[in-house]
């Protein structure tokens, strides 16, 4: 069997038969791929704990049939103190179905980049005292982005003017921000005050530092998770579910 | 199917649903069934429908059992100050074993699992509380050591702990009688992170 190397990313788990695993990996080299994982589930395996989401990974896979099955691995980065604060771990878990949502098997274009950002989203979660949400939603908002789906903020969606200050819609359906005359403008528009608008806008812009660097109100970010919420689930075209575990935790905080 | 006559065939239909079944396993189980003499077959179709019939979730802990409240949670001579959560009640089987701990337990049912939409409310975790409240000090939570096991300690603890009990979790490492150098490096990982001093 022909077999090839990759650095992945663990974004999903399955059981399979009685003692293995079906894998989704995120590889910087070839997208996201399935892998077959045998006897992960047995104790003694030497998969067990590197087929844990979020685990990165070198890994040697050989090429099989149908599916390609993961025949060494070596863990670059477990992610260990993300794995104990809730908070974290929850926003972890959601990256990777984000990622899983909103990419195509074996599509290497974007690869390397969404790996790149993907990791450093854990990293960032892992290394920094910053406000998780903020992590997240700059996140979700550069995924977006490389995949084309970034929703617009600069200018109305409805009349195509600049957005200025004050009051402004977000229409998840129509894509992105209304000014203000607008902001009442479709069915499922919810509003913004001038300041959720503006880490709109500028989240997807600033890395590391800059974010870190921004403290944003809570009721902005509110706002901007409300709108990303909704406006993610219409793009994916289906429920994150992960998302609502992560809701109930900003509920009861 | 179409190769069965049709009461063989909605046989192995429904053992290729079982848990680690393939469609050869199912052939040979419902080939095996076919043959057995028909009082046999009738045993084991009962005892089927006797375990849905009798068995439901105890009051106390949501263990398995065929009365109101289960043996475990009967057994007047267990520690009632301290309680093991568990997921399932092959675990609490698992943790009876090792004639080690004598408390009470919790069976959740399950464990949060949040991409596959189980969250909290969908486990017993709700009835917690209330025995907590009667007269429960220490919590163990003794889960498998995954991202699932892990999610739900932390979410449990987070719930507990401002109750004033101590909170507990089983350690996580190296198999007894194992070997460091073929130990895999996640497992390495977590017995570094659970080290204790001596
Ligand atoms: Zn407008
Ligand atoms: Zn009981």
């Amino acid at each position: 069997m022909p077999s090839y190397t990759a650095t992945a990313l663990v974004i999903h788990r399955n059981n399979l038969a009685e003692n293995d695993r079906i894998l989704t990996l995120y590889t910087s080299e070839l997208g996201k791929i399935s892998a077959v994982a045998k006897g992960a589930r047995k104790p003694t395996s030497k998969f067990s704990g590197a087929t844990e989401i979020f685990t990165v990974f070198r890994a040697l896979l050989a090429t099989g049939r149908s599916l390609d099955i993961l025949s060494q691995c070596e863990i670059v980065q477990a992610y260990t103190p993300l794995r104990y604060d809730l908070e974290r771990l929850a926003r972890a878990t959601y990256f990777c179905e984000l990622l899983d949502r909103f990419t195509m098997e074996r599509d290497p274009v974007n690869a390397e980049t969404l790996f790149q950002l993907s990791t450093a989203a854990l990293r960032l979660l892992q290394e920094t005292e910053a406000d998780p949400d903020v992590i997240t939603h700059a996140y979700e908002l550069r995924l977006l982005a490389e995949q084309g789906y970034s929703p617009i903020c600069d200018s109305c969606v409805k009349c195509g003017r600049e957005i200025t200050r004050g009051q402004v819609g977000f229409s998840p359906s129509l894509g992105g921000a209304l000014c203000s005359s607008d902001r009442y403008g479709a069915e499922d528009s919810v509003s913004l005050t001038a300041e959720a608008l503006g880490v709109l806008q500028s989240l997807p812009e600033l890395d590391g530092e800059a974010l870190l660097a921004l403290h944003p109100s809570r009721k902005a970010m509110q706002e901007v998770g409300r709108a990303l919420r909704w406006y993610i689930k219409l793009r994916a075209e289906r429920a994150i579910k992960s998302a609502d575990f992560l809701d109930q935790l900003r509920a009861s905080q | 199917m179409k190769h069965y006559p049709k009461p063989l065939g909605k046989l192995v239909g429904e053992l290729e649903r079982l848990p680690g079944v393939g469609p050869k396993s199912a052939q040979r189980m419902a080939f095996h069934l076919m043959r057995l003499p028909y009082e046999e077959a009738k045993r084991f179709a009962d005892a089927i429908l006797e375990v849905k019939d009798q068995i439901k979730l105890c009051k106390e802990c949501s263990n398995f059992t065929d009365q109101e409240v289960c043996e475990v949670c009967r057994d007047t001579k267990r520690d009632r100050t301290i309680m093991c959560i568990v997921a399932e009640t092959h675990d609490l089987i698992a943790m009876e074993k090792t004639n080690e701990y004598r408390g009470l337990y919790h069976v959740l049912q399950g464990l949060i699992s949040p991409m596959d939409n189980i969250t909290p409310e969908m486990l017993k975790i709700r009835e917690i509380f209330p025995r907590v409240a009667n007269g429960v000090t220490e919590v163990i939570l003794a889960f498998n050591p995954t991202t699932e096991g892990q999610t739900t300690a932390l979410f449990l603890a987070s719930r507990l702990k401002p109750l004033g009990v101590r909170v507990s979790q089983i350690a996580h490492g190296l198999p007894a009688g194992g070997n460091l150098d073929y130990a895999d490096q996640a497992t390495l990982i977590s017995a570094l992170q659970w080290r204790r001093e001596i």
